[in-house]
């Protein structure tokens, strides 16, 4: 060994172990920063024909594991999917109002029993004021509650697309760095920041959505979704996009195009994204826009439509205790050209100013009948046009009938003169139930399904633009299969329903029940699904009211019920439907409405607890309940659902915090561990140091030797 | 997978996370005993939502069928008071015609007649402090007797007794719980058809025959011995309706107690949900600050340790 081998394996020692020390110094400044994989570094002893000639660092490593960083994405994804749904379930208990505080809506109902009971014993409009009074805030409440779903809904739509934005800009900058590391790695220079830089991206990245990653042979990274969609990789790198709400209901999809890493030209074709996010705060967005609040919605409208139908169901059985000149009803969607299907008998009686009967006409629908106090007798007639022409003729001029826009009026030709219109209790399809001429709540659209139309019936549409758009959408809230049909006009119901089975493909078939309710069939691949109508710009003559939403078509149809609740415009202490009549056992010039009367009111207060068939809805099954247990089960709902948002996020979020903890027990830098390692590569320079000052001592010994 | 080494700042986070998930303990806790409520969120009660919610719909439902109740009851007692009278005023004139019969002279009877009618017909025209007709049968907008004097039920307009009532068909009923309603009301013309017609027929009597005198003939006699069972008959129809109505009261004295009964109930079922068990509660904050209280500790001594004290 010479001399110069010696200096030259100790300049070697000095370079590789300051090197070293870089690298740990690297490490040690870098404690505490976020994302931050340990450096490692290996020494190789260097060699000159098998000779060993000194030392040297061959390689500074990021030390990863790629199996950790993989669950940590994934749990990064689930964890973020329930922290985003719990905190949207904590937003909407908060709708509810805090526990016993009297604002549910099953306190509100037990709140109109409560004004119901004491009007019942105690006939004064004070009474009268606070039943009003208590059926407004109960409509109120659940139109309140309705409208902050609906806000709620809309701001988890925001945060969808500012998400979509935030998904673009993380792909974008894992593309950028991808590039980045490829041309580093080609010069041979150190990528360890750029990974660490990407990792971070990836980080960001799988919060949002689920990802699967794989480091390709030069350096970059392939990302795509957990069940394969690309995001990522083989120089290409999807731009999602998406529209927003879409005019009339729903929303767009988020779609997927493809550009050249290199050019950011367009390379491929757009595919749904939606379907193939699995977690991730995206796809917390998306299950909680399209299923769980639209259920909730649904739900609402469902507990709406029970509210609606109860309570009128009742309470078109009286009438005010003060004969009015006018009685007018509620929206129909009912056409005059309509059939109407009703059983039992309707007497319409008219009073004087003193509530002294003049006349009477009674309509026997069993028998397509009537008669009059007067002795005439007829024939009904089968049409509402005929009923109402029917009604106006045997009353000898007493009574003026017209259906408005799918609202009845009758109305007393004489000023002073009243009207009382009595159904017969047992049967609850008289003209006062039909045409709510006695409700206490409407409804911007008629809630009866069973509308009492025959198939053969105009469907009353007019103009060229009659378009019925909708969706099938599975369990999952995912839109399976959307249609618009063009609808023509002039033609029967059973035509139009023929039009939009025939658009399906035989997927979706519609007909009419003989009560006037529509029969929704779906085929085999679709059971299950549900249907959502996207847009409908179908009018039923001049009514107001669409093809879909008389019918009550469609799950956001029946979730619209809980937004328009409200108690009937006019109700009023005077027109409170609340005292009996007994028509038929009246004589003509005897007082036909007690003035005292609050028999209704005793009736109107077992609709809290009467059995009622309530059809499935959003994720309640079909069943037969109270109305308050249905209310108290819609809540039971919400709260079984934040519980298990809660208890799920709670889980995630253990998984991801162990997850992050091997993950950083394998990446991450122990301080000590640098400090001693610090302490070895220290001593290991001072000892190369030595070597080059015992190198020089030896040229001095060996130059004093040689110049004497 | 074995973990052989810690990463410094993890070590920190992991424990920082530890500290906020032990105060969010101790902060549900201390909220549960300040509060005395398992939670005030619908969430906190998770499945057992619609349990209470239609406990407490019980409760708000029979808490007013038991203020209902209560006015029922004072109605009924309003009744009862107004009956007791009728039947006062019915027996007085009992003892006026016993007395008459007895002693032959009949010269005040028709006075006893007049003052018993105008005492029944003002005595089932009482109304409620709310202004409502007590015996009115639903109607208020007028007296449910148009009739006060002889006269009044001799009219020539009158056809048939029955024209003196103007009262309603409805009768009054309470709700005495989700599936028992009662019937409360008493009509005018239940109470008043029988004794008004005797007396309709006492007045037609002397209209047509001229008033008694101090000796009665054989037919006026006759008469007032048809009358005085007449009166004794309408006396024990009306004893019969103020008996009903002291059934009605007594049935509803029985209802509010099973009110309160059910009331006591309900509430405690709603109690067992809502309400925290104090000791319980009490004793899961004391662990949940002795845990927060040692995770500090721990954490504070895994900072104090480091090789970096030992270096020089």
């Amino acid at each position: 060994m010479s001399l110069s081998g010696i200096a030259s394996s100790a300049l070697s020692a000095l370079k590789a172990n300051a090197t070293v020390l870089d690298v740990i110094s690297d490490n040690i400044s870098n404690v505490n920063t976020t994302g931050y994989v340990r450096r490692t570094t290996t020494l190789s002893t260097t060699t000159a024909n098998g000779v060993v000639t000194g030392v040297e660092v061959t390689n500074i490593k990021r030390t990863v594991s790629d199996y950790l960083d993989q669950e940590t994405l994934t749990a990064l994804g689930t964890s973020s999917q329930y922290d985003t749904e719990n905190g949207i379930y904590d937003q909407i208990n908060a709708l509810l109002g805090d526990v016993g505080d009297g604002t549910s809506v099953t306190s509100r109902i037990s709140n109109v029993t409560t004004a119901l009971a004491q009007l019942s014993q105690s006939a004064t409009t004070s009474s009268a004021s606070s039943t009003i009074s208590a059926l407004k805030t109960l409509a109120s409440t659940i139109s309140n509650l309705s409208a902050s779903l609906t806000s709620l809904q809309n701001s988890v739509d925001d945060q969808v697309t500012s998400n979509v934005d935030s998904v673009n800009s993380y792909i974008k900058q894992i593309t950028d760095l991808n590039t980045e590391i490829q041309t580093t790695n080609a010069l041979g220079d150190d990528t360890s920041g750029l990974c660490d830089q990407r990792d971070q991206a990836l980080q960001g990245l799988a919060k949002l959505i689920d990802i699967q990653t794989s480091v390709q042979s030069d350096g970059t990274v392939k990302v795509a979704t957990t069940d394969g969609t690309l995001l990522t990789g083989f120089s290409a790198y999807a731009k999602l996009t998406y529209g927003g709400a879409e005019d009339g209901g729903g929303y767009s999809g988020i779609d997927i195009t493809y550009y050249s890493s290199a050019t950011d030209s367009t390379v491929g074709s757009q595919v749904d994204l939606g379907s193939h996010i699995q977690s991730g705060t995206l796809k917390a967005l998306l299950t909680l826009r399209d299923s769980d609040i639209g259920e909730l919605q649904t739900e609402l409208g469902s507990l709406a439509k029970a509210v609606i139908e109860s309570y009128n169901g009742v309470s078109n059985n009286y009438t005010a205790t003060i004969p009015q000149t006018t009685l007018t009803g509620t929206q129909t969607g009912l056409l005059s050209s309509d059939s109407f299907s009703l059983t039992g008998t309707t007497i319409v009686g008219v009073t004087d100013a003193d509530g002294k009967l003049l006349s009477t006409i009674t309509f026997d629908f069993d028998n397509d009948s009537y008669t009059t106090s007067d002795g005439a007798s007829g024939v009904i007639g089968s049409t509402v046009q005929e009923l109402t022409e029917t009604l106006e003729s045997a009353s000898g001029g007493l009574i003026t009938a017209s259906l408005d826009g799918g609202v009845l009026t009758l109305s007393a030709a004489d000023s002073d003169n009243g009207i009382v219109v009595e159904d017969d209790s047992d049967t609850s399809t008289g003209i006062s139930h039909l045409f709510g001429l006695n409700d206490l709540f409407s409804c911007a659209i008629p809630t009866a399904t069973a509308t009492g139309v025959d198939g053969g019936d105009d469907a009353g549409l007019t103009g060229s633009d009659n378009v019925i758009a909708f969706s099938l959408v599975d369990q999952s809230g995912n839109t399976v299969k959307t249609y618009s049909v063009a609808i023509d006009s002039g033609t029967s119901i059973d035509s139009v329903l023929d039009q939009l089975g025939t658009a399906t493909d035989g997927a979706v078939g519609f007909s009419v029940n003989d009560d006037g309710s529509i029969d929704i069939e779906l085929s085999k691949n679709y059971s299950g699904c549900s249907l959502f109508v996207n847009a409908d710009n179908t009018e039923r003559g001049d009514t107001g009211v669409s093809i879909t939403g008389f019918f009550g078509i469609g799950t956001n149809t029946t979730a619209s019920y809980a937004g328009t609740i409200a108690v009937k415009s006019g109700l009023s202490e005077k027109t409170l439907p609340i005292a009996e009549t007994d028509l038929a056992s009246t004589d003509v010039g005897d007082t036909a409405v007690g003035s005292g009367d609050v028999s209704g009111a005793v009736a109107l207060e077992g609709v809290e607890t009467a059995k009622i068939a309530v059809a499935a809805a959003g994720g309640l099954n079909a069943q037969s309940t109270s109305l308050s247990g249905y209310s108290s089960l819609v809540y039971q709902d919400i709260a079984s659902r934040s519980s298990d948002a809660e208890s799920n996020y709670s889980t995630q979020s253990d998984r991801l915090t162990t997850a992050q903890s091997l993950q950083s027990s394998v990446e991450g830098v122990n301080l000590d561990e640098e400090l001693a390692n610090m302490v070895v590569y220290q001593q290991a320079y001072n000892a190369s140091a030595r070597l080059v000052t015992t190198l020089t001592d030896l040229y001095d010994t060996l130059l004093s030797a040689t110049s004497s | 997978m074995s973990v052989d080494r810690v990463a410094t700042s993890n070590q920190t986070t992991y424990m920082t996370s530890q500290m906020l998930k032990s105060e969010a303990k101790v902060a549900q806790y201390s909220s549960q005993v300040a509060s005395g409520q398992v939670s005030t969120t619908y969430s906190g009660y998770g499945s057992q939502v619609q349990a209470l919610e239609s406990a407490r719909a019980v409760v708000n439902r029979t808490a007013a069928y038991q203020a209902a109740t209560t006015l029922a009851i004072s109605q009924v007692g309003l009744q009862d008071t107004y009956l007791s009278q009728i039947d006062t005023a019915v027996s007085d004139l009992k003892s006026s015609i016993g007395d008459a019969i007895s002693s032959g002279d009949a010269t005040s009877l028709t006075d006893a007649v007049q003052s018993a009618l105008t005492q029944i017909a003002s005595l089932l025209n009482s109304q409620d402090s709310s202004g409502n007709y007590v015996f009115g049968g639903g109607n208020n907008s007028s007296a449910p007797v148009a009739a006060s004097t002889l006269d009044d039920v001799t009219s020539a307009s009158l056809t048939d007794i029955s024209d003196v009532f103007t009262d309603g068909t409805s009768i009054k009923s309470v709700q005495t719980s989700d599936t028992q309603s009662t019937d409360i009301g008493v009509r005018a013309s239940d109470v008043g058809t029988d004794i008004l017609s005797i007396i309709q027929s006492y007045a037609t009597y002397i209209s047509d025959n001229g008033d008694f005198g101090t000796s009665l003939s054989v037919d006026q006699q006759n008469f007032l011995s048809t009358f005085d069972s007449d009166v004794t008959k309408a006396y024990s129809s009306i004893t019969g309706i103020e008996g009903k109505n002291g059934d009605v009261y007594s049935s509803l004295k029985d209802a509010s107690d099973t009110q309160t009964t059910m009331l006591t109930m309900y509430k405690g079922f709603v109690s067992d949900i809502e309400d925290v068990d104090m000791a319980t509660a009490a004793d899961n904050l004391t662990n949940a600050q002795t845990a927060l209280q040692a995770v500090v500790q721990v954490t504070s001594t895994l900072n104090d340790i480091s090789l970096l004290d030992y270096l020089s």
